[in-house]
């Protein structure tokens, strides 16, 4: 069931797209910031309409309240990012929207990502992009080349963007599940959560010699036959089947909630342990664009080199033999 | 049956009230504000990189799509408590890195040729 006014809220987001989009090719600077200034109110009101839409329901926390400040600080850097005359100052946007996501990551439980987040995409990534942009531009403020002032086709571009953000609305609405029952589900995942530490048997060890001095692990053969797992969740409690020193028998010790396992170790585990090969598959990709990366770079191009080769071949000599033709 | 001896059983109670409170069922409210942000990350990604003529800045848009879709993959796994979302983020990341290194290569490489940033010096390639 989708809310018909999250249609009007894109259609109020991509009038302030539009509105910024024109604002870059101004007249003057005075007229160019208060156009912009408009237009990032009207994208802001949009897009608080948006949150305002999801956050009907009955179940509103303050991790929504909080990933919906979030998204306004992403949106206000997006709407920069597609729309700053000067590309290094495009690129510094994208990083606070780096730094925003990484804090909605916080809010979805991620740590793990989001620290990574941060140094693999602003601490590197952006880095080089600025490198980049650096290398290529010299301009001073004011002078900004044409083909960054004047954007191409802005109002097909909001048009098609606006449709696409309509089309992924109605999925987002449409696909609200309430089927299962949180509480079910949130007891499952605690029970997942706690089992994996079956396939960690020296953390295992560790956390049980935390909880009782002394302790070894003995596999529980009483709960099915085949099962030599040494965890087991027991109402919602995880009971570890241990041998304390000088007993004969096993007994159960109950760890203690701090024992849960963190989300790098279960991010690490679940990389490890469940998708192996796309790890691999990984480590391949990064090789092959090591290897693009010096091979894109191993060939010296002059400057202007297709104008020179442009005038040679008008020219009444051809060289046919100069191997100057451009193989990138 | 073996005897159970539980250690101490006022810190099992403990432990089972924190335990329910550790892990919290995702609200709906704030799924659907993650992928909101997410969705506009993407469009705001689509329509920057229909729009701009900068190359770089093109290159930066579809770094702002791949942040829509890892926020995305970020949020159901949270829907669904469930790692592998997070998994998946790494190897967007990984394929992240391995475009910009390719795609900004060849940007200086083209930069060099025609000595502009524009895209549209090479607008003869699309016809």
């Amino acid at each position: 069931m989708v809310p018909t006014d999250f249609y009007a809220a894109c259609a109020v987001c991509a009038l302030g797209f539009i509105m910024l989009m024109r604002a870059s090719s101004g007249e003057s600077i005075q007229a160019r910031s208060r156009l912009k200034t408009a237009a990032v109110v009207v994208i802001l009101g949009g897009v608080g309409w948006l949150f305002a839409t999801c956050m009907r329901n009955d179940d509103l926390d303050a991790s929504a309240i909080l990933l919906a400040a979030s998204g306004f600080v992403s949106v206000c850097g997006a709407a920069q990012v597609l729309s700053h005359p000067r590309p290094l100052f495009a690129a510094l946007f994208f990083i606070l929207i780096i730094v925003s996501g990484a804090a909605a990551y916080i809010l979805l439980d991620a740590s793990f990502m989001a620290f990574a987040l941060v140094i693999v995409y602003a601490g590197a990534i952006l880095i080089t992009y600025m490198f980049v942009l650096m290398l290529a531009e010299h301009r001073t403020p004011g002078s900004e080349e044409a083909y960054d002032r004047f954007p191409r086709e802005p109002i097909i571009a909001v048009l098609i963007g606006s449709a696409l953000l309509a089309v992924l609305g109605s999925a987002i609405f449409g696909s609200a599940e309430t089927s299962r029952d949180a509480s079910v589900q949130s007891a499952l995942a605690s029970r997942d959560d706690w089992m994996s530490l079956n396939r960690m048997p020296r953390l295992l060890q560790a956390e049980v010699s935390l909880a009782a001095p002394g302790a070894r692990l003995v596999a529980g053969e009483t709960y099915a036959k085949s099962d030599a797992s040494h965890l087991h969740v027991i109402n919602g409690q995880p009971v570890v089947r241990v041998l304390l020193p000088g007993a004969t028998q096993p007994s159960e010790v109950i760890l203690p909630a701090g024992a849960m396992i963190s989300n790098p170790r279960a991010v690490g585990l679940a990389l490890v342990e469940d998708f192996p090969v796309s790890l691999e598959l990984a480590g391949v990709i990064l090789m092959m664009a090591l290897f693009g990366a010096v091979l894109l770079a191993r060939r010296q191009v002059e400057h202007a080199e297709d104008e020179r080769r442009e005038a040679a071949r008008s020219g009444a000599t051809v060289d046919a033999g100069n191997g100057s033709g451009g193989t990138i | 049956m073996l005897p159970l001896i539980s250690t101490n059983m006022t810190a099992a109670a403990a432990c089972a009230s924190s335990c329910l409170a550790q892990i919290m069922p995702a609200g709906q409210a704030q799924i659907q504000v993650a992928l909101t942000i997410s969705a506009l990350l993407f469009t705001c990604g689509l329509v920057g990189f229909m729009s701009r003529r900068n190359m770089i800045v093109m290159f930066l848009c579809t770094e702002l799509m791949f942040q829509g879709a890892a926020l995305a993959f970020i949020a159901f796994g949270r829907q669904h408590m469930d790692t592998s979302g997070q998994v998946f983020v790494i190897f967007i990341l990984t394929v992240a890195a391995a475009e910009a290194a390719l795609a900004l290569g060849l940007v200086v490489l083209l930069y060099r040729r025609r000595a502009t940033l524009s895209a549209e010096a090479w607008g003869e390639l699309g016809e």
